[in-house]
């Protein structure tokens, strides 16, 4: 931590702090290379949590890519880290040159699923049999589809369906993680044990089969397939956010808040719940990458939005025939799919880097 | 000096029943930074120690105006101009509090002052042989030039007085500590063992000691391996490890502090360095079994090893060491033969130093001097004994007819622990029959060993674990057991301090809001409008404990072990409490900052007419401290009355014991 150690009040000595973070190095480096290498790969499972739930590695990297590793190892040092997520998300100071062009992507992104016709005036679904399969050029940029749509529009105007589809199916995912992991950690053992061997049955599926399954059940759509990408996210989030409640509700800040007389309602709102939730955020933003990718898979296998939606999965779906002869019917929905997900890892390892330090 | 390393004669000669290995396996040193600079200030030799002890004469280990610093060469150094000399046997101690360069000019001596720093000295040198880089390094004329002003601007605030080396210095030209890893291997261990403070870190946890100890002597012998086997119990009966061979295959945690930290030394001694550089070694440990550590470093000195001993605690450098160096910002402020040196201070950080040590010092006397300039609400008091405070000792019985009633009685409190998987596989009791009572306005020590139940005793009271039997009332009402919906609302008479601020705070709060939180302050923004009615109390709080206001907005990483402490104490007190819990609540802080908590905490019981039960493992503290004392061994009160009493004359066999291992220093001046 380079915090200055501002030396306001008592008049104490404060301790400079190269010396402490030098001290620090030297722990590492100290007697018995191996007992430090030790330390070191223990670090991925302490930050799983003290009770030993897995590693958290092995939770993520189904959920959300290999988001696992990041969470894991910040685990220990998440004080501070914890505490200055809070205190300034809106930071954006340390951002690199791809951090920056993934926020403007999101940005653009942002802006067409708000207001499309700012960028792609037309009408996504008019039909002009006379301008069908058209190659990318002056006029259709991303060229047209069989039926003379301009793919350039229907890609725009696509965005939204994609990004609430994402953005939705993350939150719901998250909201019943919410429930299930903070309920199993402060639920006593019953309810402990009953969540945690219900997350552990959803973990047996991967999670597009579960998906499929929702959708298999009631029937496909925008909505279906939202709500079951969401179901299949939250055991994920579930787990992480059980093993932090715990570690939360059983430290030095809560007991005194317990001694100060606080009730335990106020001591879930005011330390357990933010302290819990905070490192979740930053894997929500992976997250909502990975659930477009899913959205869009549940799409083209013909789940999600119907065909003549201008939505990017189902795009894909409708181009698949033509692919050989009209390639960039898939290619820019496929782009578009791609760089959104990219865009949301790249900021959310970069918010998950940030953390540490 | 890259082919250095060959087989060097002990210095000592004495039997080759020691040796060392500690720090071997580590690799990669921080290699020489190419050094400049440098004013050859600070005469801090112990020159006339090494005249007086002359014993073996032979010169050990020679610094000569080191400097160690991170980041820039040259630039702010933590270590600054730092010299002296080891003789054959004999053991110099580096005392000084936390940032004051005393580990980090050990480290240098091996090579582990840590990643980005760098080292410059006009001398180093192990048995004659320099550790120093061939050429003078290449002279960058930015950071030669820059350099030592730059520092001396950076630690102007830190320097003392006048005498120090400064102006008329010679400059002379450093040269970096230039090893390679390998280089540096070999130092490590052969010449200059090194012993850490936290044995638990040091020793590889998957590991039995004995492979650990093995490994040192693989790195720096030819021994086979039965040989080394044998050799390996050799050295742990030389520490006085007992059952050795049983221990031998036990990893370091299933052994106790004080047996880890034999381990650590044997490893240490294992290559039979002729320095052992010792950083802390016993600060961690319970007070009998520091007294049996030291013990073991006296044997070693005896067998010829040198010793470098760093230590923050005074007591504990009185019992070792024959010279010794006092540091404050990186400098040697005094430096001498340890009789002089704690007899007659010439320095006035010395004497601060000396003063802060509460052993002896009866109840109700300052021990740090008032600080200057520190925010405080209200005149600071004076050093003469304060009149609400009992000076004469109170009957050993229970306040018989006091004027006022006990705030908080304890009555045959009882808590056992089920042990899992133990051999006995049955349970463990943490506290045992305890019966306590507190009187309004006085303090209760409890004082114990590690493991003796203290700590569980204080969460009883505390209302936070329930006793299996027995009662804590408070204020003559029931308190414990009881539900908690009963207790909230007499929480606040409750407060507590605990040892570790830190994390007592959530993280996510600001200093501000932890304490309008403790206030009942309902809003979530905390008092970071000046409007807010809370900001007042805030401050007033803050006042109370001697700090600046403007430290409500910042966070409590940001602040020094004793502001921290501060603030958790000010947390304490906003409900209006009756009573304060302080469990271990100067342990983790230097000597002077200690001082001035343990000063406050007594300020604030006058004022405020509080009632302490106050929980240590010192008996400096405790003695200081409290009215009445309760020794606590095995979950159990062995002893308990009047504190003057229980001192002068102990009762129990164990209240002997921990007198006796109490590190104390020479009677003062």
């Amino acid at each position: 931590m380079s915090l200055p150690t501002s030396a306001l009040g008592a008049g104490e000595p404060a301790s400079p702090r190269g010396v402490g973070g030098a001290a620090g190095d030297v722990e590492a480096f100290g007697v018995g290379g191996e007992a430090s290498r030790a330390g070191g790969s223990g670090g991925g499972i302490r930050g799983a949590g003290p009770d030993g739930s897995g590693g958290l590695a092995g939770t993520l990297g189904r959920g959300s890519g290999g988001a696992g590793r990041g969470l894991g190892a910040r685990g220990p040092g998440a004080r501070g880290f914890v505490g200055r997520r809070f205190g300034g998300l809106g930071a954006l100071g340390a951002l690199g040159v791809p951090q920056w062009i993934a926020l403007g992507f999101l940005v653009l992104l942002v802006v067409a699923a708000v207001v499309p016709w700012l960028l792609a005036p037309g009408d996504p679904l008019a039909i002009a049999p006379a301008e069908a399969f058209r190659p990318p050029g002056w006029g259709h940029p991303f060229g047209t589809d069989e039926s003379g749509r301009d793919i350039y529009t229907r890609v725009v105007h696509g965005t939204g369906a994609s990004l609430v589809i994402g953005v939705a199916a993350t939150a719901i995912g998250v909201a019943l993680a919410l429930v299930l992991g903070v309920a199993a950690a402060l639920g006593g053992r019953v309810v402990d044990f009953g969540v945690s061997r219900f997350l552990e049955v959803l973990f047996a599926f991967p999670g597009l089969l579960l998906a499929l399954l929702v959708i298999t059940v009631y029937g496909p759509g925008i909505v279906t397939s939202t709500i079951a990408v969401g179901l299949a996210t939250a055991p994920g989030y579930a787990r992480i956010i059980r093993a932090q409640t715990r570690s939360v509700a059983s430290s030095a800040y809560v007991e005194a808040a317990v001694v100060l007389g606080r009730s335990r309602g106020r001591i879930l709102g005011r330390h357990i719940l933010p302290n819990a939730i905070a490192p979740v955020f930053v894997l929500v933003t992976l997250g909502v990458g990975q659930a477009i990718v899913w959205a869009a898979a549940l799409s083209y296998l013909g789940l999600g939005a119907e065909p003549p939606a201008a939505e990017w999965g189902a795009m894909l779906f409708a181009g698949k025939n033509y692919v050989a002869t009209a390639w960039w019917m898939t290619f820019f929905p496929g782009l578009a799919i791609v760089l959104s997900a990219a865009a949301a890892t790249v900021l959310g390892r970069a918010l998950q880097r940030r953390g540490p330090r | 000096m890259s082919g250095a390393g060959r087989e060097l004669g002990r210095a000592g000669g004495a039997e080759g029943d020691s040796g060392w290995a500690g720090a071997g396996t580590a690799g990669s040193g921080t290699g020489g930074a190419g050094g400049t600079g440098g004013s050859g200030g600070s005469d801090a030799r112990g020159s006339d120690a090494a005249a007086a002890g002359g014993r073996r004469g032979e010169v050990v280990l020679r610094v000569e105006d080191l400097r160690v610093g991170f980041g820039r060469i040259g630039a702010a150094p933590v270590v600054d101009g730092v010299s002296f000399e080891l003789t054959a046997g004999r053991a110099i101690a580096i005392v000084g509090e936390s940032g004051s360069g005393k580990s980090v000019t050990a480290r240098s001596l091996v090579g582990l002052a840590g990643a980005g720093s760098w080292q410059t000295a006009t001398a180093l040198e192990v048995l004659g042989e320099s550790l120093l880089e061939e050429q003078p390094a290449r002279a960058r004329a930015g950071a030669a030039g820059g350099g030592p002003g730059r520092a001396d601007a950076a630690s102007g605030d830190l320097r003392l007085g006048a005498g120090d080396s400064g102006t008329g210095a010679q400059r002379l030209a450093g040269r970096g500590l230039g090893l390679s890893a390998r280089a540096w291997q070999r130092v490590r261990g052969r010449r200059i063992g090194l012993v850490v403070q936290d044995a638990l870190v040091s020793l590889d946890p998957l590991r039995p000691i004995g492979r650990e100890i093995g490994d040192a002597l693989r790195l720096h012998t030819r021994l086979g391996v039965g040989e080394r086997h044998a050799r390996v119990l050799e050295l742990l009966e030389a520490v006085g490890m007992p059952e050795p061979e049983v221990r031998v295959r036990q990893r370091s945690g299933e052994l106790s502090g004080g047996l880890r930290q034999r381990a650590l030394i044997a490893s240490a001694l294992a290559a039979d360095p002729a320095v052992l550089i010792a950083d802390e070694p016993t600060t961690a440990l319970d007070s009998t079994v520091q007294a049996q550590i030291l013990d073991l470093f006296d044997t070693i000195k005896a067998r010829g090893t040198s010793l470098l001993f760093i230590s923050h605690d005074l007591a504990v450098v009185s019992r070792i060491a024959d010279e010794v160096l006092v540091m404050r910002g990186g400098r040697v402020v005094e430096s001498g033969p340890i009789d002089q040196v704690l007899g007659s201070p010439r320095h006035d950080y010395t004497r601060a130093l000396l003063r802060a040590v509460p052993t002896g010092v009866p109840r109700g006397l300052r021990l740090a001097a008032p600080p200057a300039g520190a925010v405080t609400a209200m005149p600071v008091t004076t050093a003469e004994p304060p009149t609400t405070t009992p000076v004469t000792s109170l009957p050993t019985t229970t306040a018989v007819g006091g004027p006022s009633a006990p705030v908080l009685e304890v009555r045959g409190v009882t808590k056992t622990f089920p042990v899992r998987g133990g051999p006995r596989g049955g349970i463990r009791s943490a506290v045992d029959d305890v019966t306590l009572t507190l009187e309004r306005g006085a303090t209760l020590g409890i004082v114990g060993e590690s493991g003796s139940g203290k700590t569980t005793l204080a969460r009883i009271v505390l209302g936070l674990t329930e006793p299996d039997s027995g009662s804590v009332s408070l204020l003559g009402e029931p308190w414990v057991p009881g539900a908690e919906k009963l207790r909230r609302p007499r929480r606040r008479l409750v407060g507590a301090v605990y040892q570790d601020a830190l994390s007592s705070f959530d993280p996510r709060l600001t200093v501000g809001q932890i304490l309008a939180d403790a206030l009942g302050a309902t809003d979530l923004d905390g008092a970071s409008s000046s409007a807010h009615p809370s900001a007042e109390r805030v401050a007033a709080l803050l006042a109370d404990v001697a700090l600046d206001p403007a430290l409500a907005r910042v966070r409590p990483l940001q602040l020094s072990g004793g502001q921290r402490q501060r603030v958790s104490i000010a947390r304490a007190l906003a409900p209006q409490p009756d009573i304060l819990v302080c469990d271990e609540p100067v342990s983790a802080l230097d000597v002077s900052v200690q001082a001035q908590i343990l000063d406050l905490l007594d300020e604030l019981q006058q004022r405020r007419d509080l009632s302490y039960l106050f929980i240590s493992h010192d008996l400096g503290v405790i003695g200081h401290m409290s009215d009445r004392v309760a020794v606590m061994k095995n979950g159990r009160v062995l002893e308990q009355g009047a504190t003057a009493d229980v001192f002068a004359d102990p009762h129990h066999d164990y209240t002997r014991a921990l007198l006796a291992a109490a590190p104390r220093l020479p009677a003062r001046g």
